[in-house]
């Protein structure tokens, strides 16, 4: 094998590192396509691509939403040079008092080492612009430390750099709205976490299974989670948590996304349209579309 | 007129199948991919046909063009045939296929004979 082959191989096993440690940003760098390992780290980019939204953190089944980020940027000198509300509330200082100030004021001691070592290892080749997957530990006015995890996005305007950090607590929200820290991994929790692996796939079969009858109404709900065994509520709630809308929102936004191609791009005559995408009569078909678009299908196929 | 070329493709009909060629061109996102589809089913009336699909010069759609290629991007077409290069497009294909799952029988083959061959059963 040649050196650069060799080369090449190094940087795909970096790959496979990356996402092991769950960095779903992380590239490969591709320069010929007819290359075989190239090839191979093209796929790696596009499982990538899809591993970043297959990750769901198991919270989503069982509380109400997932917490909003951290954001916060600095800048070469590790200044802050912005920062979002939930950042400011998470510090206790007000904005004014945060921006300008240093990163180190904001961090425990340990985290300010790690976090400036990593990133000036990781991003000192000034081209590199795969953002790099951090765990810090913020520290608020009061003393108390959150740990976060987060990606770390290397930013450049006018010849100057800057590092955005967007991060999540670890943990889980309780009833009032604190972070609570997770126990360390036990043999339950293992099992909860695989379950609900399990249930994301049943989920996203769901999800094809509505793509595949789109030419047709769907059974009810109970009929739909029963075939692929869930129960109607873990459907339910985990089609929301995967896909930010229910089943038969989806179902029906996707027939009336595509009668609006048929209708704009082929001469098909408009009950056809409704026919062919399962709408149980015109009448129902041209109220949803109005709905939808604010013309009903008459008007918009006189429209365009 | 049953011929259309554009930035994105050159597509035609000819004995019951589309031919689908995408030419190179730069950005392959869902925009792109939107009007891709419109522009197909505009050559095809409301006809479906088996489309013969050369990707041997594709630029690779971002991970939302994707999914609207598998879905939308299904309309109208009865089957598809990827036709790639042996080694370039041909992983690619595989992986939007078994990824996305079109709601069409979707096949790959390296030499254009024989994808015209397995759309063949599906010209009316």
């Amino acid at each position: 094998m040649s050196p650069e082959e060799l080369k090449k191989l190094g940087k795909l096993r970096e790959m496979i590192f990356q996402l092991a440690l769950g960095n779903f940003a992380y590239r490969f760098y591709l320069a010929d396509m007819e290359d075989e390992i190239e090839n191979t780290g093209l796929l790696m980019n596009l499982l990538a691509e899809e591993l970043s939204e297959f990750f769901i953190y198991p919270g989503v089944f069982g509380e109400k939403n997932l917490a909003d980020p951290y954001v916060f940027m600095a800048d070469s000198d590790f200044i802050i040079t912005g920062i979002n509300s939930r950042f400011e509330d998470l510090v206790q200082y007000s904005e004014p008092n945060i921006t300008g100030r240093s990163l180190k004021d904001f961090l425990n001691v340990e985290s300010n080492t790690e976090i400036r070592e990593r990133l000036k290892l990781n991003f000192k080749d000034k081209d590199t612009f795969s953002p790099i997957k951090l765990l810090i530990s913020i520290l608020s006015k009061d003393g108390n430390i959150t740990k976060c995890w987060g990606y770390c996005h290397f930013l450049k305007q006018g010849g100057k750099v800057y590092f955005l950090f967007r991060g999540l607590p670890i943990g889980k929200r309780n009833h009032k709205d604190k972070i609570v820290e997770t126990s360390n991994t036990n043999d339950k929790s293992q099992i909860l976490a695989l379950q609900y692996q399990a249930d994301i796939l049943r989920i996203r079969k769901v999800h094809q299974y509505i793509l595949n009858n789109l030419h047709q109404t769907l059974p009810p709900l109970k009929i739909i989670a029963k075939q692929f065994n869930l129960n109607e509520f873990k459907l339910k709630k985990g089609f929301k948590a995967v896909y930010q809308t229910t089943v038969f929102k989806f179902h029906l936004n996707q027939r009336l996304e595509m009668t609006l191609l048929m209708i704009r791009d082929t001469p098909m005559p408009l009950k056809m349209v409704s026919k062919t995408y399962g709408f149980k009569d015109y009448t129902h078909f041209s109220k949803t579309f109005k709905k939808k678009f604010g013309k009903t299908p008459k008007d918009f196929k006189k429209s365009w | 007129m049953d011929y259309i070329k554009n930035t994105y493709a050159e597509i035609y009909i000819e004995d019951g199948i589309l031919y689908f060629k995408y030419l190179p061109f730069e950005n392959f996102d869902i925009e792109a991919a939107k009007k891709i589809v419109s522009q197909r089913l505009k050559l095809q009336k409301e006809v479906p046909f088996p489309v013969l699909c050369d990707i041997r010069q594709l630029t690779l759609p971002d991970i939302k063009a994707r999914r609207y290629l598998a879905v939308e991007g299904s309309m109208l077409a009865k089957a598809v045939a990827y036709w790639t290069d042996p080694i370039g497009k041909e992983y690619l294909s595989q992986f939007f296929i078994s990824v996305n799952q079109p709601p069409i029988p979707t096949a790959v083959f390296t030499a254009k004979d024989d994808a015209v061959e397995y759309l063949k059963a599906f010209i009316e």
